[in-house]
């Protein structure tokens, strides 16, 4: 019975990463990306790159969920990415 | 016109060279039992080169619109040819 | 090629079967009006028997357009787009930008509809872009791209869905491409017959094996396009501007002119066309005047790509004084690799930069996305087809496999018989509502999967038939008229619908070669091998 429901938290788990999580960090990258990605020649690279690379964002953090042994290793780093991203993004916008 | 006609010669080259590497390949003669002489390593990496040179030759000409086309054509062309099965087992 | 582990194997197949099974019906539409949308143009050419002109823009327009921009307030002179319609009809939209109900930026003005030879208006229509009746001619092209775009859902929803399909087209590509260990060795072992279950998985992987280059291009240029506005620009205005969706789009787009509202009078259009024309080796297909009556107005003139090109080049002028002010990029006003880069996803994904031959090319490569999708389908039916719960899904298959053709065919019939009431859009839907509808009634009372492909491979083909009957029923020129005016297009459609007839019939009718049953053993050895 104990390793049925340890299995079952680690299926759910990987579920809850690789879905809404893997897409949320995707989301958060592509948003925090124009504050530290180049501007290039035109001065818009920053702005264009992101929305363009979005799918690769959301495949990268998709695969690397699904692909990653431990569990809790894929949850932390995606918790982590959301986090720095989170706040870099907050910060942009409150301008704090 | 001339991006037809680079697109044309670049696309007879590398089916060419696909038809050789069907006719030969290893792991089709032998699932269908097909008679033929397999082909060695050396002779598949040419062939695969000869396949892949046209399109070389395209981007380098700075023909992109004829490269697009001839990498989207030799692709469906590929894989028409590859599907039909070696005759051997039919029989 | 190996890079995974039995388990990671087993993740990755739960994931690219359950991804492709749930939602691989909804993909295959998408897929399919996709690769019918690669014509759209030759679509719109049939639906209004040929051009009124091959060459709309080539004319003097100056005159018009100040008279139109007379009549409009002011407002709305703040961009003016002027494009021609693929049955020839001159669009003139005077516009600004303003935020939808949606929250989207979105364009607002008043749209004359012009006749190419006389510049007669022919229509005026006022209000959001997406409110505008659409030329009437259009209803069926319009209809076939919409349904590839957002499956007729409102947006954002609907770009949403169809953005999310794309990445499951692109999750699929790459985990088959991980899942699968000998992608060169296997590229030329044609589908084995000695049991359906390894027909099909031969079937799959050699056709998604062939596919995957373009099967990743096409799923990731077109879940950007779909998330690009939807998703992107929005979160990306928010963060970087404030969300000033309108100041993200200029700062991108850019412009060479520093902001200047004081009065003046638009230079000669008529002059600046002539200028474009001289230096471009392709046909203007579209004009943008911005910032009309003020000194920091532009006016940029898109011309076709050029022979051997992917893109057409944005010649630039000075609105106020008629100053060439050189070729602009796409994005910014310097060359970059941004704009390099998105300059590739119109291209990679429509496939029209080379005419008839990347057209046929891009055709052929969505229709093999189409089968890859199937015979997945298939394949993961035939794992399971002990189980009754699934057998309902290979009925689906086959069903919405040529349903979905039958719908598209009697949406086209309806939209030439109802031509002369004007009513096409709505009868487009309904016609392709009714097809949708008589195709899910024979799967369902239908018995036998093989069956239900003959009967709707026979609908499928007979309607494709009756299209250019309708055409002529819809009081469309007949062969003799086109080709005295020279209009070869709606007769290669015509001819296009009774050869895709003839292919459906020979696919729904062809002999399947049966094979004696083979021991478990043998077929499981062949799976495990290869």
């Amino acid at each position: 019975m104990g390793i049925n429901s340890n299995n079952r938290a680690r299926t759910v788990g990987r579920w809850v990463i690789s879905g809404p999580l893997a897409l949320i960090a995707a989301l958060l990258a592509m948003a925090a990306s124009p504050l530290f990605l180049p501007k290039g020649n035109a001065g818009v690279d920053n702005i264009v790159m992101p929305i363009v690379l979005f799918p690769l964002y959301w495949a990268a953090t998709f695969f690397y969920s699904v692909l990653d042994e431990r569990v809790w290793r894929a949850g932390l780093v995606l918790v982590g990415l959301t986090g720095t991203c989170g706040f870099v993004v907050f910060r942009a916008v409150t301008g704090a | 016109m001339s991006t037809l006609l680079f697109f044309v010669g670049a696309a007879a080259i590398s089916m060419a060279a696909l038809a050789a590497l069907r006719s030969r390949d290893p792991k089709r003669l032998r699932v269908f039992r097909a008679s033929g002489t397999p082909s060695s390593r050396s002779l598949r990496v040419l062939l695969w080169s000869a396949f892949l040179a046209p399109g070389l030759g395209l981007l380098m000409l700075g023909q992109a619109s004829a490269f697009l086309s001839w990498s989207g054509a030799v692709l469906v062309a590929g894989w028409i040819l590859a599907a039909r099965p070696a005759a051997a087992l039919e029989s | 090629m190996s890079m995974v582990n039995q388990d990671r194997t087993k993740r990755l197949v739960a994931i690219h079967g359950w991804s492709g099974t749930v939602l691989g019906l909804f993909l295959y539409v998408v897929l399919l009006t996709g690769a019918i949308s690669v014509f759209a143009l030759e679509i719109g050419q049939w639906s209004s028997g040929g051009t009124r002109s091959e060459t709309p823009l080539d004319q003097p327009l100056d005159a018009r357009l100040r008279e139109l921009a007379g009549s409009v307030d002011a407002e709305y002179r703040d961009e003016v787009t002027v494009f021609a319609t693929s049955s020839g009809v001159i669009q003139a939209f005077f516009h600004t930008h303003t935020q939808n109900d949606s929250g989207q930026i979105e364009d607002i003005g008043v749209r004359f509809d012009l006749d190419p030879k006389s510049l007669n208006i022919l229509h005026r229509h006022e209000g959001f872009r997406s409110e505008l009746p659409e030329d009437q001619e259009g209803a069926l092209d319009e209809f076939i791209t919409h349904l590839h775009i957002n499956l007729h859902a409102p947006n954002p929803w609907g770009l949403y869905a169809t953005g999310l399909l794309g990445f499951v087209m692109l999750i699929a590509a790459i985990s088959g491409l991980i899942m699968h260990k000998h992608v060169i060795k296997d590229i030329f072992v044609a589908p084995r017959r000695s049991s359906a279950l390894l027909k099909r998985k031969d079937a799959h992987v050699q056709a998604g094996s062939w596919g995957l280059p373009f099967g990743f291009l096409l799923a990731f240029t077109g879940t950007f396009f779909s998330f690009a506005g939807a998703l992107g620009i929005p979160i990306l205005a928010m963060v970087a501007f404030g969300g000033d969706q309108e100041k993200l789009i200029e700062t991108v787009v850019g412009s060479a002119k520093a902001e200047d509202a004081t009065p003046a009078t638009l230079t000669d259009i008529d002059a600046v066309l002539a200028h474009s024309m001289e230096q471009a080796e392709s046909e203007p297909l579209s004009l943008v005047i911005s910032h009309w009556g003020r000194a920091d107005a532009s006016i940029q003139v898109f011309h076709a790509a050029a022979e051997g090109n992917l893109n057409g080049d944005n010649y630039t002028f000075d609105g106020a004084t008629g100053e060439f002010l050189g070729i602009k990029p796409l994005i910014g006003t310097e060359p970059s690799l941004g704009a390099d880069i998105l300059g590739l996803m119109g291209p990679l994904h429509f496939g029209t930069f080379g005419g008839l031959l990347s057209k046929l090319v891009w055709f052929s490569l969505g229709l093999a996305a189409c089968y890859i999708t199937l015979t997945g389908l298939q394949l993961w039916v035939e794992r399971r087809k002990e189980s009754r719960a699934w057998a309902w899904m290979n009925q689906a298959i086959v069903t919405v496999g040529y349903g979905t053709g039958v719908a598209l065919a009697t949406a086209a019939i309806a939209f030439f018989v109802s031509l002369p009431s004007g009513a096409t859009h709505a009868w487009t839907a309904n016609g392709f509502l009714i097809g949708a509808g008589m195709s899910i009634f024979i799967g369902l009372v239908v018995r036998g999967t093989e069956r239900v492909g003959k009967v709707l491979g026979a609908l499928l083909g007979l309607s494709l038939l009756v299209i250019p009957v309708a055409r002529l029923v819809g009081d469309g020129p007949g062969w003799m008229t086109l080709f005295e005016r020279g209009q070869a297009v709606p007769i290669g459609m015509d001819i296009a619908m009774v050869l895709g007839a003839a292919a459906v019939v020979l696919l729904a009718f062809r002999d399947k070669p049966s094979k004696p049953a083979r021991k478990k053993v043998e077929v499981g050895a062949e799976l495990v091998a290869g």
